[in-house]
């Protein structure tokens, strides 16, 4: 199927799987996801450390910018911020009127579970600040900082 | 939303994960959830008639970079794909987790056959070589 309709079944799988094999399934999933395919941002963060995030997500070609994110960036310090306005993927579900997950974990939970395990592999914390509505469900704004442990 | 081709590498760990942690039946039965809760919109351009269906395979196609020959006899369309987008990234990229399952090809088996059926029409994989290759054929039901 085309990669258009990715957001949507990501969604989807999310839901299937929780439903049907539980939240650590979904864990298990996404903890396979980050070992599989962020081999990039792997190379980046160990070649080039905070800086190698940076241009993961916001250098040319950066992701954040290819899925068109309004978002911020910043390397002050050791310490890396970012602050994202309008995330791209929760804004299609939002478009789509899709339901977007949110069970035991949630839809939006899937950033850190990908990203965090890379920063950790090279001795760096990320912290993850993800904005909710009064149910508890993401509302596509969310920020995160990251710095050597 | 902007397309990123590394998707079709993920959709491959997606599917090699069920297979491997709850065996094939199990992918399939996920394949089929997708195929019932997702693709509305899809669904929408598919039931405008047989044309509807080409066109948007052939829109589809073109804008994730495949390659395709299209006929339409009555009724019938048959798909001919002679360059699968998912296949030619992921053989283009150097990442061993985007070696393509061996049933890989199954997904569009059954999302086309319960989109087909949905918008009234049948849907035959007549052909695959699992290598980029096949063959799809949709032929009106009497329904």
């Amino acid at each position: 199927m085309t990669v258009y309709n990715f957001i949507e079944i990501y969604n989807e799988t999310f839901k299937y799987i929780e439903k049907e094999y539980g939240a650590e399934a979904v864990k298990d999933l996404w903890q396979t996801i980050s070992a599989q395919w962020c081999v990039h941002l792997d190379d980046l963060v160990r070649e080039k450390g905070l800086e190698g995030m940076v241009e993961y997500w916001a250098g040319n070609g950066g992701t954040l910018g290819r899925e068109k994110a309004v978002y911020e960036i910043s390397l002050q310090d050791g310490v890396l911020a970012g602050i994202m306005h309008k995330c791209p993927s929760v804004g299609e579900l939002i478009e789509r009127n899709r339901k977007i997950y949110h069970g035991e974990l949630n839809y939006c939970n899937h950033c850190l579970a990908l990203y965090g395990p890379v920063a950790n592999r090279y001795s760096f914390e990320m912290l993850w600040n993800i904005d909710t509505d009064e149910a508890g469900r993401c509302t596509g704004k969310c920020s995160w900082t990251s710095y050597k442990k | 939303m902007a397309p990123i081709r590394e998707w079709f590498g993920v959709y491959n760990i997606i599917y090699r994960w069920f297979e491997q942690r709850y065996g094939k039946k199990a992918l399939e039965e996920y394949w089929k959830y997708i195929a019932q809760n997702c693709f509305s919109e899809i669904l929408n351009r598919f039931s405008t008639g047989i044309v509807g269906v080409r066109d948007y395979l052939s829109e589809t196609f073109d804008k994730d970079g495949g390659e395709y020959l299209s006929t339409i006899k009555g009724d019938s369309l048959i798909f001919e794909v002679t360059k699968c987008p998912d296949y030619d990234f992921m053989n283009s990229v150097f990442n061993i987790n985007f070696k393509p399952i061996e049933d890989y090809c199954k997904h569009h088996e059954i999302f086309n056959s319960a989109l087909a059926e949905k918008a009234g029409y049948s849907f035959c994989m007549a052909e695959c070589n699992h290598k980029g290759q096949c063959k799809w054929v949709f032929e009106k039901t009497n329904q």
